[in-house]
């Protein structure tokens, strides 16, 4: 186990190199100068200003030379100072990750128990009307988009009912609503996922055994049905956790929430670099780590599988 | 002493014009309570608490709150004293005498004097301040000099007659020299001024805190209500980037005023109970797009006056804005200083005329309807930043300009991409908005030596030459005169095409009151107060 891990560490490094490799290529590639992003729509400002500052912050450099220094601070645990408001990235990246991971834990958990529940229920209830009540739900939730949910819940459960803030972070109650939101996909995707992974496994020989010895149909769906069913929901949820940081930007903007995905798009519009290649290094990070996980998990759920 | 043009402090009325109805808004009725928090709900991230830093406009939200200026500057065009209680220029503009007051107490508790006022002049040149606003404000700034303790002498290399005016922007906002001593590249984390409020916390893209000055006695004179501290306990500005959930926040109070309101919900919550939109006109140039005089076919100065011809900048507030804002029809908006009046009626919306120089200029209507001369057809690029609110003005002007037989594509691109192109010139038409209290706004548009930001790309011999003597006056009155013929100028030449002017829109909750603009039709927080039922 511990070297399996140690391994899969190991092949994590390059996947994070090349990250952050290709996020600083491509920011660079894309037109336009920083500096005169930074004065907004209407400004005067000086040509020989411009020139000056651009000078102070290293722009004028080859790329391989901010590269270099890019790489040679991020290992000393330094990634720099955002070029629009001045700050340390370490500080705005990790004062952004914290509302970002309860985001979308908080969604994730959501769409996971609706999901399971839904995908359950549907699969038991084959061909009848839950089973149709539960898809054409799982429908909507794939069809519709999350910035337009996001404004509905908001006017109706923050002005209508007023009984949750509309912005902000901290606090559950500021959580409901954007991780309502930004659940709905990934639960619609997951409950479609179980139901058919659950018809899949109760067309085995063990559920008909199962059965066969007379246990309860509560035991048949929850203990051997639904265990087995969760291998491929497993993988899923790794992948769509990836969707759901993606997805967290526009639900950060329509609530207002501090996160990654609101830095990040803020420093690609304002080719803030080092902002940009902060968050991008620590979702590459994220993102190894959570395969990991998912990786692990299979010899949790299936014996079969083994780690040496 | 005898050459120098002495200014009478209170008094010195640079531009008079009134305001259109409805642009000042005035607490009137009750006297002011004193508590409560304001959370100000605006779209943007203020992005620096440093006003010598890279601010852009948005901050001038927060650095208004918590620096003072060395002079005030009336919506009206009035310089009042601030810091400086009195102050002399020389009739050339290079060399002004500020007299300070002696009173004033930076939030760290140290004292405000003439040393402060050459420490911040000479901070803002300092390449690691990162000025850009600032620095651009400062213009040809030479030195200051320290004359005595209250006195302080600023020189520029050459005439700089915008310069109170730039005074009097919250970019030139005083630091505590102390405080910028001591933190040095981390001041933005610890600003520190003499405002009417001290700063408390900030989150990145989420708020800035501040509370009230307790000790506060200094704000200009003759503009605000108040003369102590500010009235509320605590000022929060957030950023809502959505409109539709700013709206929200303001409906649900979580905020108590937003900025800006969309111009489709204006009706809506002007006319709802218990909610108000006050209207503050931005001074200096409306929206307005740029004629590229030097790219094909806009380097045609008839089809430029066509363009201006077929557009009908009435119908588009109408029908795009609520008639939320008012059609612009000058290089200026109404209230800014120089505004000349009678330029209004020179192209009014006539598309058979526009239609007409098109034909005598040799562009003949083609089988689909536009135009061609000499085998090559009359077609141009819009080029338009996406997703900032462009698309339907460029749409817009894109269907009027079809009825003459001009094709205007549109050409959207992000912000960087969209800078990188317009300083190359590969645009013919782009939209720009320009905020600036002072005319001199012009020679940084039209002004050869400002290619590329002289968006038209034109080097007209007669307009540099105005626009320097306008520049090198410190007296408004022999400056006017030049800028109206600079305006005659630029609309015989078709430069640009005015399309409205814009109001900065706020939506208050009734509670609110008091709230005053600044000369650039930012909300000043000073006067603000919570009435409580």
């Amino acid at each position: 186990m511990a070297q399996y891990l140690r391994q899969r560490i190991t092949a994590s490094l390059p996947v994070i190199v090349g990250v952050s490799m290709l996020v600083f290529l491509m920011l660079h590639l894309v037109p336009g100068d920083p500096v005169m992003l930074l004065l907004g729509e209407h400004s005067a400002v000086d040509k020989t200003a411009l020139e000056r500052l651009r000078a102070t912050l290293g722009l004028n450099d080859p790329l391989p030379v901010q590269y270099g220094r890019f790489v040679w601070r991020a290992l000393h645990g330094d990634l720099g100072r955002s070029i629009r408001l001045n700050l340390p990235v370490t500080e705005l990246v990790i004062q952004a990750l914290k509302p970002t991971a309860s985001l979308a834990l908080a969604a994730m958990a959501l769409a996971m128990a609706g999901g399971l529940l839904l995908g359950v229920v549907a699969a038991v209830h084959r061909g009848r009307l839950l089973d149709n009540l539960a898809m054409f739900f799982g429908l909507i939730g794939v069809s519709m988009p999350s910035f337009w949910l996001g404004f509905l819940l908001i006017f109706l459960f923050s002005v209508r009912l007023g009984w949750f803030p509309a912005i902000g972070q901290g606090g559950w109650n500021r959580l409901v609503l954007p991780a309502l939101a930004l659940s709905l996909a990934p639960l619609a995707v997951l409950a479609r996922l179980v139901r058919s992974s659950m018809l899949e496994v109760y067309r085995q020989p063990y559920v008909t055994t199962a059965r066969a010895k007379g246990l309860t149909e509560r035991v048949v769906v929850y203990h051997h049905a639904l265990r087995n069913a969760l291998v491929p929901v497993v993988t899923l949820v790794g992948l769509e956790f990836g969707r759901l940081l993606a997805g967290a930007f526009v639900i950060e903007t329509v609530f207002s929430r501090v996160g990654l995905g609101r830095l990040a798009i803020t420093g690609i519009l304002n080719k803030d670099f080092p902002v940009v290649q902060g968050v991008a290094l620590l979702v590459a990070v994220i993102y190894a780590g959570i395969n990991l996980l998912v990786d692990l998990s299979y010899a949790y759920l299936d014996p079969r599988v083994r780690y040496a | 002493m005898s050459g120098h043009v002495r200014l009478a402090a209170l008094g010195l009325v640079i531009f008079a014009l009134a305001l259109s109805t409805g642009t000042s808004v005035l607490a009137q009725g009750p006297s002011p309570q004193t508590g409560g928090t304001l959370v100000y709900g605006i779209r943007q991230e203020p992005s620096t608490t440093d006003p010598h830093g890279s601010a852009a406009a948005v901050a001038q939200r927060v650095l208004a709150s918590m620096y003072d200026s060395l002079v005030f500057m009336t919506p009206r065009g009035q310089i009042l004293p601030w810091l400086a209680e009195s102050w002399e220029v020389t009739p050339d503009a290079k060399i002004y005498t500020f007299k300070l007051r002696r009173d004033v107490k930076f939030h760290d508790g140290t004292r405000f004097n003439a040393a402060a006022v050459k420490f911040n002049l000479d901070r803002i040149l300092d390449p690691a301040t990162r000025s850009t606003s600032a620095i651009s404000a400062l213009g040809p700034y030479a030195r200051t000099e320290v004359v005595d303790e209250f006195t302080a002498r600023v020189v520029f290399k050459e005439s700089y007659a915008p310069f109170l005016y730039a005074a009097s922007t919250a970019f030139l906002g005083i630091v505590s020299p102390a405080a910028a001593r001591r933190w040095g590249v981390d001041f933005v984390k610890h600003p520190t001024g003499s405002g009417p409020f001290k700063f408390e916390s900030m989150v990145p893209a989420d708020n800035i805190t501040m509370v009230r000055n307790a000790e506060y006695r200094w704000p200009p004179k003759g503009f605000f209500k108040n003369t102590g501290p500010a009235y509320l306990d605590k000022v929060i500005v957030k950023t809502i980037p959505e409109a539709s959930t700013r709206v929200a926040t303001l409906q649900n109070g979580e905020t108590n005023a937003i900025e800006p309101v969309p111009e489709k919900d204006v009706a809506s919550l002007a006319h709802s109970k218990g909610y108000r939109v006050l209207k503050a006109p931005y001074p200096g140039g409306p929206r307005m797009v740029f004629l590229n005089t030097k790219k094909f076919p806009t380097d045609d100065l008839a089809v430029r006056r066509a363009i201006l011809y077929a557009f009908n900048a009435d119908q588009m507030v109408r029908t795009l804005l609520f008639s939320v804002h008012t059609a612009a029809k000058t290089p200026l908006t109404p209230g800014s200083v120089g505004y000349d009046k009678s330029l209004e009626g020179m192209y009014s919306y006539d598309p058979e005329k526009a239609k007409s120089l098109l034909t005598e200029a040799g562009w003949t209507p083609g089988a689909d309807g536009i135009r061609t001369k000499g085998g090559r057809r009359l077609v141009m690029e819009q080029h338009i930043i996406a997703n900032v609110g462009q698309e339907g003005p460029s749409e817009f002007l894109q269907g009027q300009l079809r009825d003459v037989g001009i094709q205007a594509d549109i050409k959207s691109l992000a912000r960087g991409a969209w800078y990188e192109g317009i300083n190359r010139g590969d645009h013919n038409l782009v939209p720009l908005f320009y905020i600036y209290g002072d005319p001199d706004l012009m020679r940084g548009l039209y002004h050869s030596a400002r290619i590329p930001f002289n968006w038209s790309h034109v080097s007209d011999p007669t307009l540099d030459r105005d626009l320097e003597e306008a520049y090198r006056s410190a007296d408004i009155n022999k400056r006017i005169p030049i800028y109206r013929r600079v305006q005659r100028r630029v609309m015989e030449l078709a430069l640009l095409l005015p399309l409205y002017n814009e109001f900065n829109l706020v939506g208050i909750r009734a509670e609110v009151r008091g709230m005053l603009f600044d000369p650039t039709a930012y909300p000043l927080f000073y006067d603000v107060w919570i009435e409580k039922k």
